[in-house]
């Protein structure tokens, strides 16, 4: 597994050169073009009027870590270098890259599912989001949720971006042999109401922070945004101010190596689920 | 006085007289004529008989006869260790006699009774001429038949303790590994100090620093698993280490081979009670 030969950049709750995305600042980065870059999204705007936002109650399974312990966790967790951006960035895993494809929606999920075997300290293999948005989306460049892209990962897995090459939307990929080595990157694990469709799955911030104080990455989807990233680390940006370290695919040239931190409203997601477990496998 | 020395004189007077007349014929049984192989006796003292006895060696092959012209009974003192027949006449023998050697006998009438050696050790042979158990013949014999002399009967020893075997190194294959096992669904519940246990640089650079590569010759052996991971793509030793009991979440196996040394049983509840422990097994 290659070695970040760089200093982890986040000492503390929020590193020098990384984004803060708020409500005051949301604005700036609505913007598809960064740079003079068009960066796509892919997230499916909801219709609100027929699918109302609704939030879950209290999971009878998922044990909620309190509030007031966020604060000394969060700390314990930047001093021990224990975050997933710390696992992440030490194991030099870099971001995913959705090449101006509105596959976000795929690649959320399967940063997440690539971080979940970064964290069981499985071999790094480079797993292809374009298989999974590509196959469900029959090669159009097509938003999602990352409830739908889940729902592919857990059924039929993700395969190596050595079989699928990332940025292909060529369906003749679609093999057996792509096929059985996506069932080695299967989730098999994960918190998920599966009772409602793929656009309405959803947790709580509370589940979302619980979850990432546990080194259980989620992927998140932001309507404001029309976006869908990586939700990795529970950050207190000021006291009793909490807010997510999400990572975007738009490679390690966005923010502090891909990450950003979403705070206030815009730190709330419209679905999200979370990936526990991953199958273990070299390749 | 005077009666008494007459009497005396009259019969010495009268003895010459006596020895003169032929004396009369009263028909004898004569003795009977039992034959027993005569050697140079070979004093051997014999514990505890403080009185050296005569002793005849009777070797492996060789032949001790008694022969009779009138019935006799002989018997061995001990079982075992001559074997004796009674043989009927007539007969003619080629053996290697004791007391004479390699040679030809034939006995025309009478009793002959055969003795060998049957194992090793002395044994009196007893003869009874006359049956009645009057009058007995001895003799001593030292045999050796050329077998090892059964051993005195030795008092049973009490039962030993089993020893206990050797506990197996949970991960037998050369180098050292480590697995931890959890439950995901389980993290919340856990004790922060013990969560930071399977996220800690600190044990994550150590377990990079002990132990051995895997295949890919990137990636340490050492992982963290869901309780109900499926390892087949990892190699039988992580199937079957997987089968082995883990009673509690979380878990811990440590296996060390080249130093005999293994341990399985609960995670420890912080990163220094871990690093203390991998450290006894991996050093």
């Amino acid at each position: 597994m290659a070695k970040s030969k760089s200093s982890l950049p986040f000492n503390g709750a929020i590193g020098p050169n990384e984004i803060l995305i708020d409500d005051d600042t949301w604005k700036d980065h609505f913007n598809h073009i960064i740079d003079g870059e068009i960066k796509a999204h892919g997230l499916v705007p909801r219709d609100y009027a027929h699918y109302p936002k609704e939030m879950f109650d209290l999971p009878s399974q998922l044990q909620l870590i309190p509030r007031s312990e966020w604060s000394d966790r969060i700390k314990e967790k930047e001093s021990t270098k224990s975050r997933i951006s710390d696992i992440l960035l030490t194991a030099g895993i870099p971001s995913m890259d959705q090449d101006g494809v509105g596959y976000c929606w795929a690649h959320s999920t399967t940063g997440c599912v690539q971080a979940v075997r970064t964290i069981a300290n499985q071999p790094y293999v480079p797993l292809s989001a374009f298989m999974v948005a590509a196959i469900l989306k029959k090669g159009r460049d097509e938003g999602g949720w990352c409830g739908l892209s889940a729902k592919f990962a857990r059924e039929i897995g993700i395969c190596s971006q050595a079989i699928w090459p990332q940025g292909s939307r060529n369906l003749s990929l679609d093999t057996q042999k792509a096929r059985d080595n996506a069932a080695l990157h299967k989730i098999t694990e994960d918190w998920v109401d599966l009772t409602r469709d793929v656009y309405d799955q959803n947790l709580t911030f509370d589940m979302v922070a619980t979850c990432l104080l546990t080194d259980i990455p989620c992927p998140v989807d932001f309507n404001w945004w029309s976006h869908s990233v990586m939700g990795c680390d529970l950050v207190e940006v000021e006291s009793s101010s909490f807010g997510i370290r999400i990572r975007n695919s738009w490679t390690d040239s966005y923010g502090e190596k891909g990450f950003a931190v979403l705070r206030g409203s815009k730190t709330i997601p419209d679905s999200a689920l979370a990936i526990r477990a991953t199958g273990a496998s070299p390749t | 006085m005077r009666v008494l020395t007459s009497i005396i004189l009259a019969a010495l007077l009268a003895m010459p007289a006596m020895a003169a007349e032929p004396a009369p014929v009263v028909p004898s049984v004569p003795p009977p004529s039992i034959r027993l192989p005569e050697l140079p006796p070979s004093p051997v003292p014999i514990p505890p008989n403080p009185v050296p006895v005569p002793v005849t060696k009777l070797g492996a092959g060789q032949l001790y006869v008694v022969s009779s012209d009138a019935p006799i009974l002989l018997v061995a003192s001990r079982d075992g260790m001559v074997k004796v027949i009674n043989a009927a006449t007539p007969l003619t023998l080629y053996a290697n006699f004791v007391d004479g050697g390699d040679e030809v006998r034939t006995y025309k009438t009478g009793q002959v009774y055969i003795v060998r050696a049957a194992s090793t050790g002395q044994v009196e042979l007893i003869i009874s001429p006359d049956l009645t158990g009057a009058k007995l013949i001895r003799r001593v014999l030292d045999v050796d038949n050329g077998t090892v002399p059964n051993p005195p009967p030795v008092p049973p020893k009490p039962p030993e303790p089993p020893t206990p075997p050797p506990a197996p190194v949970p991960i037998p294959a050369p180098g050292f590994r480590v697995l931890i096992l959890e439950e995901t669904a389980d993290r919340s519940k856990l004790p922060a100090a013990q969560l930071n246990v399977l996220f800690s640089k600190t044990v994550r650079d150590y377990l990079d620093s002990k132990c051995v590569l895997g295949p890919d010759g990137k990636t340490h052996e050492w992982n963290i698993w869901d309780k109900d991971t499926d390892a087949k793509s990892m190699g039988q030793i992580w199937v079957d280490v997987l089968k082995r009991p883990h009673p509690t979440m979380p878990w811990i196996v440590i296996s060390n081979p080249e130093k005999g040394k293994g341990f399985e049983g609960p995670l420890p509840a912080t990163v220094t009670e871990t690093m203390d422990l991998l450290k006894k097994y991996a050093e």
